[in-house]
């Protein structure tokens, strides 16, 4: 046991303390955050573009009328994201610094954000529509534009209050004229400066931002990357740290951008480009604790079947906190290699099965408490194989569980043994 | 007594929230808890008279206790057993302990 002693200690000492700095970061934060408020809007559009693929026939024909209009959801939602990203980044910047002592108002930073993101596309007119917003780089491909000018917007609104550099008004002026006038200057300052950038120098911000973003999503986007990314997270759960989460706040623009890609793909009837995005990590690879779960309610020790009963409702959901900590799995050295290897296997194995073609790959996002096997069935555009791989998967988990439970089990009895002889002797 | 519990998304944190206000209940006591996700919980603090925060959001801790120090608002980590189990007596505890210390 020396070993996984000093490997646990490796992983909460050396590995953890980093990784935590870079995602208590602000910026990584305030883009976390602000992705966290749109996720019930991206799964409202990946609802509607699976209402409109859900291959039943029936189906189909029952929804022919509208069947053109159910991509408009995910057109207003998937397909502006950027808008409120950069809405939202503003406003949980802000709402930092005001919460740290400083004059920032969050509200004023969502709208400067919101407006500096705006003036970089610039608004055409035809003579069908009359004046239009090209809303090509307002999705998923805008995202890394919206971060980076919401964070400098806020940066400059920021600096300005901090410098005093607002208008001032005499005492007595009420206190939301007063607001108005010292949001004027940071409005100027930021919005000037975009303006000048994009209309006068002619810098194209959103391509430059989206070049130069491009080999970090290339590489983000691989596999690899998400594999590795993916075992980042279950070390960090191991010692007890929401490893998701912080994965998570580097990690989500890289599964928007790819989540984007997919549902365009789908909607458009063409091949999901990304097999291992977030959502294939989701549906089918981090699985719900269920098999032990099953493994615990029909455990000789008492305490095991108590907690099995009580996280049963909880581990169906894919809550799996009470399972992580009440058995635990968290530093028990007997569960890392199930833990993580475990999962581990079940990402190459699902994607083995999806690329060779036997389940099609996940596109819609699905709010991570619907169990296993709906979430795959959903997940996949209502398909039946998408819902039998996770259940497959939840069955490749309990055996892979089994040996190292069994173990656990039994040590645990023999504690129970030897403690009840000492208190009988 | 307001309690506020916190962790990632708001949703084991909410398991525990039953169990504690059944015993609050039926120790006779009218507690208002309450669990959030910790991107909002920052809005929430000021309306708490302790806050908790869930062991896996444990590297939470610094921030909130920026929010809430000012305020006297006391920031601690619930126990990992207790929160395992679901113990909703222990953690009604625990709270009540941190408020008369401060």
């Amino acid at each position: 046991m020396a070993v996984m002693e000093k490997l646990t200690y490796v992983i909460e000492e050396k590995v953890a303390p980093p990784l935590i700095r870079i995602s208590r970061n602000r910026y990584l934060d305030s883009i976390q955050k602000a992705f966290i408020t749109l996720m019930p809007f991206i799964i409202l559009g990946s609802f509607f573009v699976l209402l409109g693929s859900f291959p039943v026939q029936a189906w189909q024909n029952l929804i022919e009328p509208i069947s053109g209009h159910l991509s408009s959801a995910n057109n207003a939602t998937m397909g502006l994201l950027s808008i409120g990203l950069a809405t939202g980044i503003g406003y949980f910047l802000s709402s930092f610094y005001s919460q740290h002592g400083e004059k920032v108002d969050p509200f004023s930073g969502a709208m400067i954000s919101l407006f500096s993101f705006l003036i970089l596309f610039p608004v055409g007119v035809s003579e069908e529509i009359g004046t239009y917003l090209p809303a090509d780089n307002l999705g998923s491909t805008g995202m890394f534009t919206a971060i980076i000018v919401a964070i400098i917007s806020t940066e400059i609104h920021r600096y300005l209050i901090k410098k005093d550099i607002v208008i001032k008004m005499p005492e007595g002026v009420p206190p939301m004229v007063t607001n108005a006038f010292t949001a004027l200057i940071p409005v100027f300052a930021t919005m000037v400066l975009w303006w000048v950038l994009r209309y006068i120098l002619q810098v194209d911000v959103a391509a430059v931002i989206m070049a130069g973003f491009e080999p970090i999503i290339a590489g983000g986007t691989s596999a690899v990357a998400q594999f590795g990314a993916f075992f980042v997270d279950r070390i960090l759960w191991f010692v007890g740290i929401h490893g998701s989460n912080v994965v998570g706040s580097v990690m989500t623009p890289v599964w928007i951008d790819m989540l984007g890609a997919n549902t365009a793909a789908a909607d458009a009837g063409e091949t999901v480009p990304y097999i291992a995005s977030a959502q294939f990590m989701a549906e089918f690879v981090r699985v719900s604790p269920l098999p032990l779960v099953v493994l615990m309610l029909m455990s000789a020790v008492k305490r095991y079947k108590t907690l099995g009963k009580l996280a049963l409702a909880p581990s169906i959901f894919n809550i799996a906190e009470p399972i992580m900590f009440g058995l635990p799995i968290v530093l028990n050295p007997i569960l890392f290699v199930p833990w993580v290897f475990g999962h581990l296997f079940l990402f190459i194995f699902s994607y083995f099965i999806i690329s060779i073609g036997l389940v099609p790959a996940p596109f819609a996002a699905i709010p991570f408490t619907v169990p296993g096997p709906i979430a795959g069935y959903l997940g996949t555009g209502g398909s039946w194989a998408g819902a039998l791989l996770a259940t497959v998967n939840l069955v490749i988990m309990f055996f892979i569980w089994l040996p190292f439970y069994k173990v656990l089990e039994k040590q645990t009895l023999k504690e129970q043994y030897e403690n009840e002889k000492q208190s009988t002797d | 007594m307001n309690i506020l519990l916190v962790c990632s998304a708001g949703m084991s944190t909410s398991l525990l929230v039953t169990k504690m206000e059944k015993a609050a209940e039926e120790q006779g006591k009218d507690y208002k808890i309450w669990a959030v996700p910790e991107a909002e919980a920052a809005k929430h603090i000021s309306n708490a008279d302790v806050v908790l925060i869930g062991p896996q959001m444990r590297f939470w801790r610094k921030d909130a206790e920026k929010i809430a120090q000012p305020q006297n608002i006391p920031v601690d980590v619930i126990d990992t057993v207790a929160y395992g189990m679901n113990d909703g007596t222990a953690v009604i505890e625990f709270a009540e302990k941190l408020v008369n210390k401060k």
